[in-house]
């Protein structure tokens, strides 16, 4: 009983994943008020299969938007808890992060939630090991933001919603707020 | 009664008396690896023998101390690096090298003299490390082999004689331990012949130390390692159950102790020092003290303890006027004692002391280069801070020129570190420059007992920052300074930017590098780093994470500073994330002040190559001249030497702005720091701009003054000048073909470094030369066939590959000399076959499509548009090349199976016709194979084009194409 709800459960946390690209012009999509902008920055050595993000709901960004040269990934999604859950590094090779708190991030509705940069690295020659990682790098992504995306960055605000508190972005507006 | 020792100078290397005049350091010989390190006494103390390095090898040097003569063993590490050696016995040394992909080797190499000529035979030995080598026990020692198993190592613990040993063959050895995984190193104690064992627990995440002896297999407990803020290290034994121990566990400071193994109880206190910390206890080899060391006046001072005191150290002390002498090795034999000096002023030297004439001899300097300069000496003295606790201090004035500047250097940490008056390389660059530098052991630091280092703790921006203060408030009212600026990296970076913002009428500029700006970042840098284990570790240091961590981190207040600041960081840094960095610059240009960026792309908390410290350096010091509008001083251009080292700062400057490799690209920055450059009429300038003239990087193609100012920089002897330029000369390029002063120049370069690049230059001039005293094939080809057999990478095949070819599309071989070099590519290359017909399928540009299936390939589709200008005007930009697809066919008598060779060219030219860059490499294949070349072009210059030539090995051309706009 208990292997076939889990492999109901699989099913279920598979199938209901839907593919999304990542936005690449800069005009606001959001139209629900029940939505958020993710952004997240990918910085690998490689190219990377597929991406699985579960929670309010079951995302894969695929390796069109994974590869070794790309910089940001920028979609929108239904807000709520999220976690990373599996990284399929190819066919055969994967990283999952089910147990795993430090892989959970928030999307706050009408926002834009930076929740860090995916630094992927290979150590070692001769017995290699991939390291991963969500590196906070909140105030490149803010001038990311700036560069690539002052439209929607103008209708929303940058928030960090990664793992841990930074205040960085939200003192940043602030400043901004006081000054205009 | 103490008298000084007699020091006599032996002139085995290059050692000179410094010079009267004040001299400018040269960055490129402060900054760079030792050239004579490890230095020991071979066991009789016949032999000081030490490890030589230069750019490419390592040597074990042997100086025949009685004869005054200097002996190379074989160069024992080409391509990696030579770690370590240990005497086994009078004539086996064991040597520890790493690769470049970081695999450690251990070799075993023994020697023989006869005469003046020494023969050596190397042995890889198994993976592992020496443990001990015996010295009661002249046949054994002990080695532990290390075995991965899974995912984890073990080891083996051998007492294994020398004889089967230099056979790394281990089947009489006998096996004294085998470990479990937790091991972490074997370690010998020579007086109680027992054996340690440092065991890490994957459960405590403590690391334990036991012992056995060499005869039970019994491993008995000793003590385990606290982690947080006590220490306890083991000295030695000294009796059947007592330990003498480095300890803080019941005591402020680092006490040495007694520690009862059976009861494991700490004992008596055998030496304590009430205001600094031990940092190395020493027992003789039947198990008694002798001496302490710890810190004084900011040098390792080592203490004789009850009737030992020895009379020859204190003459020692007091034959070095500056400097702390340490014996760091002795010999029964010969009597000889060997002596390292090293220094606030001394980059470290080594003596010997001879005990049969009492006198002693130099060996060799560590950095040998460095010993013209009269460096500066630092200055201890302690202040009192608010609370009256001494606070140590340290400071450093030039020699010579005077900028009258003071910069205030607080160090990194802050806690557990500490600033000292050993040699440090960057106080020197910044005291030779005209710079006094101030630096602080404030609370916190490492060295002065438990209670002072937790004072520091939680004390960012506050308590740590009113101690450095004190000591500036003292040094300031007793100096007159025209400026003060503050300049540190790490938590030296976050201090200095405090001290500043705290202090602003005495501050006139910071110079911050890898530092941490803001703290609550440091506990939400990565999302590892969020966990209560990482975060615990932080507060450790940094104090609780709490919201009022925004009000000391000068991110939250880039609006208060009003002075120039520069900011350095590593892009690759996992320490202070370089995210601290940008956050500081983007909020200090918000509020518009006045900062300036440098972001090194492959450093981390630190610089990992010398070449960027260097620029570093000059950096900094160009950055003090600028903001603080200090003039260059008149004797940077007195003579050639200062020239040489001001132009190669500028140099450094401009050429990292140029390539844009490790920093962003700058080119009109360049081009500035060049023009600066230019009055220094050094060689690295002249070298560095004449290749620009030649190549038209941010400059009009000027080929004779490129051409001139090589020259100029070969007349200064720069090794580089004078291989662009013989190579130039060999192929014609930018001047007439010169063979004999291509000749001349290159065998230079040879005698100054004989790297593959210049071995193949030569014998490709052998082949190339048009003047018969030069041309020589037997000798080019006998030259290319040696470098063959000795190519140990990719690149080195490629390099030869790309100069054999270059060699065999030149048409001006008789007959027999063809074949000759014919004979030589059947053997290089394995080739059957010469003789095909070539036929072109698409020739022009290829666009480069990316695969919508993971992880395949994307392909170069063929552009049917005609070969328009517009093209090659936009390669360079798109996802464009230039390239070929054909096909081969071989004469019908020979089979599809075998191999041939076909020689593929790029040339460029510039608007004005003439050549200035070639690509040649050869490419092999079966008639079968798929055939083509691509060439992706950088920096489309106007008006310029390309042509594609296809040669076989006889040199003639199949086929030509040219690419105009």
């Amino acid at each position: 009983m208990k292997y076939a709800t889990v492999c109901l459960l699989a099913m279920f946390l598979f199938a209901c994943k839907s593919t999304v690209e990542n936005i690449k012009v800069d005009n606001d999509l959001i139209t629900s008020p029940d939505q958020g902008y993710l952004l997240i920055g990918i910085q690998t050595s490689h190219d990377l299969k597929s991406m699985l993000l579960t929670g309010q709901a079951g995302i894969e960004l695929t390796h069109k938007d994974l590869s070794a040269d790309a910089d940001y990934i920028l979609i929108n999604l239904p807000a709520g808890d999220y976690k990373i859950r599996k990284i399929d590094l190819s066919k055969y090779f994967y990283l999952s992060f089910d147990e795993d708190l430090i892989w959970d991030f928030t999307i706050q509705a009408g926002k834009v939630n930076y929740i860090g940069h995916l630094e992927m690295f290979t150590r070692g020659y001769y017995r290699p090991s991939t390291y991963v990682d969500l590196v906070n790098k909140s105030s490149q992504a803010l001038q990311f933001m700036q560069e690539s995306y002052p439209t929607i960055l103008n209708k929303r605000s940058l928030v960090f919603g990664g793992t841990g508190n930074d205040e960085f972005l939200t003192f940043v507006a602030e400043q901004q707020g006081e000054t205009e | 009664m103490k008298h000084i020792i007699t020091i006599i100078f032996l002139c085995l290397v290059n050692t000179s008396i410094a010079q009267e005049n004040h001299l400018f350091i040269k960055a490129e010989e402060l900054f760079t690896a030792a050239e004579h390190r490890s230095g020991q006494l071979s066991p009789t103390g016949k032999y000081f023998s030490f490890i030589l390095q230069t750019k490419e090898e390592a040597y074990i040097e042997l100086v025949d101390i009685s004869e005054q003569r200097i002996f190379s063993l074989a160069s024992i590490a080409k391509d990696v690096r030579l770690l370590n050696f240990t005497w086994v016995n009078k004539d086996v040394i064991y040597l520890e090298t790493s690769s470049k992909r970081g695999r450690n080797k251990q070799t075993l190499l023994t020697f023989e003299r006869i005469g003046n000529e020494f023969k050596t035979k190397a042995v890889v030995l198994e993976k592992g490390y020496l443990v001990n080598i015996l010295a009661k026990d002249p046949v054994n020692v002990l080695f532990a082999k290390t075995e991965r198993i899974n995912s984890y190592t073990i080891q083996r613990l051998y007492k294994i004689s020398v004889e089967d040993l230099k056979r790394n063959d281990f089947s009489n050895a006998k096996q004294i331990d085998k470990s479990n995984k937790n091991l972490i190193r074997y370690k010998y104690d020579v007086a109680f012949n027992r054996v340690f064992g440092e065991f890490y627990s994957d459960e405590t995440k403590l690391v334990s130390v036991q012992y056995r002896t060499l005869e039970k297999n019994k491993w008995f407990p000793l003590f385990t390692k606290p982690n947080k803020d006590e220490t306890i290290e083991p000295v030695g034994f000294i009796g059947p159950d007592r330990l003498a121990v480095l300890t803080n566990k019941e005591s402020d400071t680092v006490v040495l102790q007694t520690f009862n193994i059976s009861s494991q109880t700490l004992g008596d206190i055998l030496y304590e020092n009430s205001n600094n910390d031990l940092i190395n206890a020493y027992v003789t080899a039947d198990g008694k003290l002798n001496s302490v060391e710890y810190f004084k006046n900011g040098l390792p001072f080592r203490e004789w303890l009850g009737a030992t005191t020895n009379e020859i150290v204190e003459r020692l002390r007091s034959s070095f006027e500056s400097g702390s002498p340490n014996i760091i090795d002795e010999s029964s034999e010969f009597k000889r004692l060997l002596i390292f000096v090293t220094g606030d002023d001394n980059a470290g030297e080594y003596y010997v002391y001879d005990y049969k004439n009492d006198s002693m001899t130099k060996m060799v300097s560590v950095y040998p280069k460095l010993d013209k300069y009269k460096f500066a000496p630092s200055e201890s003295f302690s202040v009192a801070n608010e609370e009256g606790v001494e606070i140590e201090a340290f400071i450093t004035r030039p020699q010579g020129y005077d900028a009258n500047v003071l910069l205030v250097r607080p160090h990194g940490g802050p806690i557990g570190v500490r600033d000292n008056n050993l040699f440090n390389r960057e106080v020197q660059f910044l005291a030779n420059r005209g710079f006094t530098v101030l630096r602080v052991n404030f609370r916190g630091s490492e060295g002065f007992g438990k209670s002072f280092r937790k004072k520091g703790v939680g004390q960012f921006g506050q308590l740590i920052e009113q101690d450095i203060s004190a000591v500036v408030d003292s040094v300031l009212a007793n100096n007159n300074f025209n400026k003060v600026c503050a300049i540190g990296a790490s938590y030296g970076a976050y201090s200095s930017m405090v001290l500043a913002a705290k202090h602003p009428e005495i501050y006139d500029c910071v110079i911050a590098s890898f530092g941490i700006y803001d703290i609550p970042l440091l506990f939400n840098s990565t999302n590892r780093n969020t966990t209560d284990e990482f975060r615990d570790k932080v507060a450790r240091v940094v104090g609780e994470n709490k919201p009022e961590n925004q009000a000391i981190s000068p991110v939250y207040y880039a609006q208060k500073f009003n002075i120039p600041i520069l900011l350095i960081g590593g892009v690759l840094d996992r320490i202070a994330h370089y995210e601290h960095t940008n956050r500081m610059h983007y909020m200090l240009e918000k509020h518009n002040k006045d900062v300036s960026l440098v972001a090194y792309k492959y450093a981390a908390h630190g610089h990992l190559t010398w070449s960027e410290d260097r620029h570093q350096a000059a950096l900094e010091v160009d950055f003090l001249h600028q903001k603080l509008n200090i003039p260059i001083p008149d004797i940077a251009f007195e003579n050639d030497h200062n020239k040489e080292a001001y132009g190669y700062d500028f140099t450094i400057l401009s050429e990292y702005l140029q390539n844009g490799d490790d920093i962003d690209k700058d080119l009109e920055l360049a081009a500035e720091y060049l023009v600066r450059a230019e009055p220094f009429d050094s060689m690295e300038a002249s070298y560095s701009m004449g290749v620009r003239y030649l190549s038209g990087d941010n400059v009009k193609v000027d080929h004779a003054k490129g051409i001139e100012l090589l020259e100029k920089s070969v007349a200064a002897g720069h090794p580089n000048a004078k291989f662009r330029l013989g190579t130039a000369y060999m192929n014609g390029w930018f001047a007439p073909t010169n063979d004999k002063r291509a000749l001349d120049l290159l065998t230079q370069v040879q005698q100054q470094s004989d790297v593959l690049k210049v071995k193949l230059a030569l014998a490709q001039l052998r082949c190339l030369a048009e003047d018969e005293s030069v041309k020589d094939i037997q000798a080019c080809v006998d030259e290319f066939r040696l470098i063959s057999k000795q190519l140990i990478n990719r690149e080195d095949a490629s390099l030869f590959s790309q100069s054999l070819a270059r060699t065999l599309v030149k048409d001006n071989y008789t007959k027999q000399e063809r074949n000759l070099l014919i004979g030589l590519v059947t053997e290089a290359y394995k080739i059957e076959s010469f003789a095909f017909e070539l036929s072109v399928e698409d020739v022009g540009y290829f666009e480069y499509i990316k695969s919508a299936v993971f992880g395949r390939k994307g392909e170069l589709n063929y552009l049917t548009k005609p070969n328009t200008g517009e093209l090659l005007a936009i390669l360079a930009e798109e996802n464009l090349y230039l390239g070929f697809d054909f096909e081969i066919e071989f004469g019908s008598f020979l089979s599809s199976s075998e191999i041939t060779m076909i020689l593929v060219e790029w040339k460029k030219f510039d608007k004005d016709g003439q050549l200035v860059s070639i690509k040649i490499e050869p490419i092999t294949g079966k008639e079968s194979s798929t055939w083509n070349d691509y060439f992706k072009i950088e920096n489309i210059e106007k008006g310029s084009s390309y042509q594609l030539s296809v040669y076989d090995v006889y040199g003639k051309r199949h086929f030509q194409q040219k690419f105009v706009q």
